[in-house]
């Protein structure tokens, strides 16, 4: 949705449809997001890195949280 | 690291702390495994309160910008930078009894919460999105299931009143009891930092965390990491040591493997 310039906090994920919509639950396509501004760029920044393909940008996600564990230990 | 130089500062036990709140079930499984940001929220948490352990002005200008930063991950944070004033005032003056000098309360709110709001101006205007999460995160999510109190009893009390079929429902009378939980929610969380400018500010920062993950209008069992990352500082009791185990070892069960949630937790 970034990378189509629309504000996640205003409209949900059916304003951008594609890979990752389909894979989505129906619950959330039509809800804005929740995430800080900060978690909203990491997202984002992770759809450009793993090639807007969602198996890989799953994965990648773990990277920031696997982070914040190594921060608390 | 940042546990320990904790433990060190406040006291506890820094194996116990990293034990429930890093190498837990709950952490790995659901929180890594899940890839929620509940857990970088809470890695930052922890890096800031290590920094404002340290002491000085310094420490606690850095301690509140990552908090600050902390905060534009998931907005729970903003109690953590809230209590690095009560657990700055304390490591400063351990042994002290009674309030410290209003003076001091007053410049290191004035400093931790000037520091901490520049973080997050610089950071929601620097991403482009604003502060449009501010609204967002007040908002009435569709999550409905008991572990939320005043989502379990708008339930009951519409089972109560004999509304059976739409007791789940999301509708005013659910709203408006997700409301009080939210208002009471601020009022325990300002309680508790008034109590913890006394004594124990961890204790009551961990204590405040607990309660707001289970008064937030939707809850969902990974948001008992916000508490547990530091619970393992503070509890000593052990029947608090069970009630937390049992949390822990009955969240992981709650969200099968396929990444939905069970049957038991959604009414």
């Amino acid at each position: 949705m970034m990378a189509h310039g629309i504000n996640p906090y205003t409209f949900g994920p059916f304003s951008a449809p594609g890979p990752f919509t389909n894979e989505m639950s129906p619950r959330w396509v039509f809800s804005p997001a929740p995430y800080g501004p900060l978690w909203m760029q990491i997202a984002h920044a992770i759809v450009g890195v793993s090639g807007n393909h969602p198996t890989v940008a799953v994965l990648l996600l773990r990277l920031p949280v696997l982070v914040g564990v190594l921060l608390a230990a | 690291m940042t546990l320990p130089s904790i433990a060190r500062r406040i006291g506890g036990r820094t194996e116990l702390g990293l034990w429930l709140g890093v190498a837990s079930p709950l952490t790995l499984v659901l929180g890594v495994g899940g890839g929620h940001n509940d857990l970088l929220m809470a890695g930052l948490l922890v890096a800031g309160l290590a920094v404002v352990c340290q002491g000085s002005w310094t420490a606690l200008v850095l301690g509140s910008a990552i908090l600050g930063i902390a905060s534009v991950v998931k907005t729970p944070a903003v109690a953590g930078l809230a209590f690095a004033v009560p657990i700055w005032l304390h490591v400063r003056q351990p042994h002290r009894r009674g309030l410290p000098p209003v003076r001091m309360i007053v410049s290191s709110s004035a400093v931790a919460g000037a520091v901490g709001i520049a973080t997050m101006t610089i950071v929601s205007v620097g991403s482009g999105l604003g502060w449009a999460w501010v609204h967002e995160i007040s908002s009435d999510i569709s999550v409905v299931n008991w572990l939320s109190v005043p989502t379990a009893i708008a339930i009951f009390l519409k089972l109560a009143t004999g509304h059976v079929s739409g007791a789940t429902s999301l509708d005013a009378s659910m709203r408006f009891i997700r409301s009080l939980g939210s208002a009471l929610t601020g009022v325990v969380l300002a309680v508790l930092w008034f109590v913890a400018l006394r004594r124990a500010p961890l204790t009551c920062l961990v204590i405040g965390l607990g309660a707001a993950a289970v008064l937030v209008p939707a809850v969902q069992p990974w948001y008992y990491c916000w508490a547990l990352v530091l619970a393992g500082l503070v509890v000593t009791r052990r029947w608090v040591w069970i009630v937390l185990m049992t949390t822990i070892v009955s969240s992981v069960i709650m969200i099968r493997p396929n990444g939905r949630a069970s049957r038991w937790i959604r009414p």
